[in-house]
């Protein structure tokens, strides 16, 4: 049998394995609304840290980061810096918007701000900078997919084949098993990526150079300009402490605002299992240490691939790596793509169905369930054919995506902690802050100091919401009083 | 510690947190040598900040646990 077949059998163990646990966890949950996209309000510890990390951790992490600390040096501290600090909002807002989606039956982070502030313009809004937001985050995986396929099968199993078969496996279980398969799957996948991201990264750099110290020794001498911060920027000049220093502001304000993963408190047993997840995120984040040896391990290696975030599969070929090691490698990459890629289609579904249709039209339990199984494929299919056929330019895409999330954070803020709030206030800046971020990703040239689209955009979200607040009439005591009682919880 | 010492000791590990991760805190110490566990120092500095965070997060949690369930400190 040949090197490339055997590989494959490893990465279809690991497709079939994932594909069941899913089928099998969808099976344990109710088939309404809430069990779809909330797994029945039950996960526990396990499946909440495994959650969080496997959808925040994406085929970005895994091939992105080391193609950051390959290419722009230790530019990568800020993605290792970010995570612990943009869920730490969570250790608060979790539990209070669990409360609430506990006691109202929200679901979705659009349901919760609407709750607050009623307007169905505001609902289609969220929904509409979520999917817009979702479906490049997608594209991205189902590409990290297709090229983790193509190079270890040295081409046998094409891009298109390779993304094919993963979100097959994906668009399955999510279309059947919906928040639980989702969560279980994640589990399983969280474990394989992280532990074979610690192989990897232990054992390239001792495999290569020596050790960790000996491999830092050698870049020192000859590139000592990857080794202090911010490092280096896209075009390898010098990247400027504000485009770090924004960056790292604009990626911890919109971490937990990714609705997809918000709407995860509303799948937690109870509030002491979300602060938990909080608590244990770091043991998380620090996966990414390992990855970022594997970059390092990749600057002074003998042959360079065409494109940066390619490094690690490219050492693996190079290094005449056992093919169980290269197949885990495969399957961990995949687990990756697919953890984040499963709760980006489940999410976009159910966010189209609930804040996009539903507050327009009446429908019943099983009609909305159906519909959201139905987005999943579309979803999929519209991601597919974009990523794959289309081929669209996907970096330019997903830095909108971020500078939009970002705008979602003072609407969420201002709904759990902000009396004096009120809709229109929480609309015209929703609107100043997307259209500000939008133009200064269209014309970066213009923007001040290298300041990341995404704060030029929260500045403008921020103002706008506090002037026209007070401007308008303050909403009914009651109204605003009952909602932030429930989710203080006393 | 009470619930509200954690809570003031969260929002100072916050900020400290913002402050030393980016400008201008990471300037400090903001160079290769001496490596630790032969990382660079600027790179074993961002780590240990993770482990150090880890910890602040579980004192926290304690406290605010211990709270919820109405025990004396």
């Amino acid at each position: 049998m040949e090197r490339w077949q055997l590989i494959t059998g490893v990465v279809l163990a690991y497709l079939a394995i994932t594909l069941a646990i899913g089928l099998m966890a969808g099976r344990r949950v109710t088939h309404d609304v809430t069990g779809y996209v909330a797994a029945d309000r039950q996960f526990g510890l396990l499946a909440m840290y495994f959650v969080i990390g496997g959808t925040v951790f994406s085929a970005f992490a895994f091939l992105g980061g080391p193609g950051w600390a390959y290419s722009r040096g230790f530019a990568v501290l800020y993605i290792l810096s970010y995570g612990v600090i943009g869920l730490a909002p969570w250790y608060f807002i979790g539990p209070r918007s669990a409360r609430l989606g506990r006691a109202r039956g929200y679901v979705t982070q659009a349901q919760l701000v609407t709750g607050r502030f009623p307007s169905r313009s505001l609902s289609l809004l969220m929904a509409a900078i979520a999917i817009t937001a979702f479906i490049p985050y997608v594209m991205i995986q189902m590409s990290g997919a297709g090229i983790v396929f193509e190079t270890v099968t040295e081409g046998h199993i094409p891009f298109r084949a390779g993304a094919a078969l993963a979100y097959g496996v994906v668009a399955t279980y999510v279309l059947f098993g919906g928040a639980s398969a989702v969560g279980w799957t994640n589990v399983f996948e969280g474990i394989l990526m992280v532990t074979v991201a610690w192989i990897l990264g232990l054992w390239l750099p001792h495999r290569l150079y020596g050790g960790i110290g000996p491999m830092f020794d050698r870049i020192a001498e000859t590139r000592p300009e990857l080794l202090t911060a911010p490092g280096l920027d896209a075009a390898g000049n010098p990247w400027t402490w504000s485009a770090y220093t924004t960056a790292f502001l604009s990626s911890a304000i919109g971490f937990c605002m990714w609705p997809h993963l918000f709407m995860k408190a509303f799948t937690a047993r109870n509030d002491r299992t979300l602060r938990r997840t909080v608590v244990l995120y770091p043991t998380f984040q620090l996966f990414l240490i390992p990855l970022i040896l594997v970059g390092f391990a990749g600057v002074l290696f003998p042959t360079h691939p065409e494109n940066a975030d390619s490094i690690l599969p490219h050492m693996l070929m190079n290094t005449g790596m056992p093919f169980a090691m290269v197949g885990l490698f495969c399957a961990g990459a995949l687990a990756a793509s697919m953890s984040t890629g499963d709760a980006l289609l489940h999410g976009a579904a159910s966010i189209a169905v609930e804040d996009g249709i539903a507050p327009f039209v009446r429908l019943g339990e099983r009609v909305r369930r159906h519909l959201m199984q139905a987005l999943v494929i579309v979803v999929g299919l519209v991601a597919y054919y974009l990523a794959v056929v289309k081929k669209a330019n996907l970096v330019a895409l997903l830095l909108t995506a971020y500078a939009f999330i970002d705008q979602l954070a003072p609407p969420v803020y201002a709904a759990l902690y902000w009396k004096r709030a009120t809709t229109a206030g929480v609309l015209s800046g929703l609107f100043g802050g997307m259209a500000t971020a939008v133009f200064f990703v269209r014309r970066p040239a213009l923007k001040p100091f290298q300041i990341h689209e995404g704060i030029l955009g929260l500045i403008v979200n921020v103002l706008l919401l506090v002037v026209v607040s007070y401007a308008t009439r303050p909403q009914s005591e009651e109204h605003s009083t009952a909602f932030i009682t429930t989710a203080r919880g006393r | 510690m009470s619930g509200r010492s954690a809570r003031v000791l969260i929002v100072v590990w916050g900020i400290a947190y913002v402050v030393l991760l980016s400008w201008p805190g990471l300037t400090l110490f903001n160079r290769i040598e001496p490596k630790i566990l032969g990382m660079p120092h600027v790179m074993a500095g961002v780590a240990g900040w993770l482990v150090i965070s880890l910890i602040v997060l579980i004192v926290v949690d304690r406290a605010v646990s211990r709270e919820e369930t109405h025990l004396p400190d």
